[in-house]
């Protein structure tokens, strides 16, 4: 896979270790590269739950895209690109699940380990984003939740920065409009 | 608080805890791993086998031949072999019969012997795809190595071009007059 090609100053901060990990694990150190993942472990899940449905398919997107990360490590040219690396992967993954699962007839399994630690507003707000289309879904996440500039979202997603931009305010504009009452934080 | 901050938080919220399977699970996962090779080790298969390669076709094609000697010239140059000619730029040798041409493609002097790298190709048709031809028909495309005793840069291009036109591809070797017992 090629690296991303982020031209502009990394808007991220990048770990002053990571660095260090990246090149451990490209030379095959596994402690290495458990410590490398460990800070992104929040991100994977968030970004695998908004963009699939079920529990099972979440696990399996992150295993997948450890496996993959650890297999083309060697191929970063940039290390301080990992974390977008690292996120392109884990998206193609998830889209790569979800394309399966639409194609199969949907079956609706209970969520398992997606029922803890929740209050009324946050599944709420969870409901309305699975509902929007995965296209609208995916610069969501990338730029409001995992942080990245749009144009960093852009380039981990394939996509036209414009398209990336219209893509964002048609998402918002929908969640406002669903969101009744709290358009406002929207 | 910006607006887009304040959905970030929000969206942070609703998404953000990870439930305390995820750690043990991507711990399990990464302990599954299959053990990859160091990346000097790789690179060092790649350039073994590069190596491999080269040393296979420089034996069946005259573009891996000529290639092969232009590595044998680069180190010699490079570490200094007091008495090594290369006259792979000055000398240029071919003789044609019918349709069939031999060319010096690599010419020089080690000191001791005079090494004369040719190739045989038809004039209708590419190098490489005339060394097939030349296959068929039996010709060599090997390089012929040559013991002499040290001569001069001009004596040897004299030695060479008398070498190639005395090629008899009829009988796919050199004629008398040019035999390596003539050529010392």
């Amino acid at each position: 896979m090629d690296d991303i090609n982020i031209a502009m100053a990394h808007h991220y901060e990048v770990p002053s270790d990571e660095c260090y990990l990246v090149a451990e694990a490209k030379a095959g150190n596994k402690g290495a590269f458990e410590q490398l993942i460990k800070p992104y472990h929040s991100l994977l899940f968030g970004v695998a739950r908004g963009l699939l449905k079920h529990g099972e398919d979440i696990e399996d997107a992150i295993q997948d895209t450890l496996i993959q990360s650890w297999q083309k490590l060697p191929n970063l040219r940039d290390d301080a690109l990992f974390k977008p690396w690292l996120m392109r992967i884990l998206v193609n993954k998830c889209k790569g699940r979800y394309r399966f699962k639409i194609t199969e007839s949907l079956d609706v399994q209970p969520e398992g380990l997606l029922t803890s630690n929740d209050n009324v507003e946050d599944r709420q707000l969870r409901m309305l984003v699975e509902d929007l289309p995965l296209k609208l879904r995916e610069p969501l996440l990338l730029h409001y939740f995992a942080g990245f500039t749009v144009e960093e979202s852009a380039r981990i997603l394939h996509t036209p920065l414009n398209t990336v931009k219209s893509r964002l305010k048609r998402s918002r504009a929908l969640l406002r409009t669903a969101w009744m009452g709290k358009e406002d934080e929207i | 608080m910006r607006k887009n901050d304040k959905f970030g938080s929000r969206l942070r919220s609703a998404y953000g805890p990870v439930p305390s399977e995820i750690p043990s699970m991507i711990h399990e996962t990464i302990d599954m791993l299959p053990e990859r090779k160091r990346g000097h080790i790789k690179h060092l298969s790649w350039l073994a086998a590069c190596i491999a390669l080269l040393l296979v076709t420089s034996f069946i094609t005259p573009l891996g031949a000529y290639a092969m000697n232009q590595i044998k010239v680069f180190f010699a140059q490079t570490l200094g072999i007091p008495e090594f000619d290369d006259y792979a730029n000055t000398v240029e040798v071919k003789n044609t019969q019918g349709d069939v041409e031999v060319k010096s493609d690599s010419v020089y002097f080690d000191g001791e012997r005079l090494v004369i790298g040719y190739s045989v190709s038809t004039n209708t048709k590419p190098l490489f795809q005339t060394w097939m031809d030349a296959k068929d028909i039996k010709l060599p495309t090997e390089h012929n190595d040559y013991d002499i005793d040290e001569m001069k840069a001009q004596e040897i291009m004299e030695l060479l071009n008398d070498a190639i036109k005395n090629y008899d591809l009829q009988n796919d070797q050199f004629k008398a007059s040019a035999t390596k017992e003539s050529l010392m």
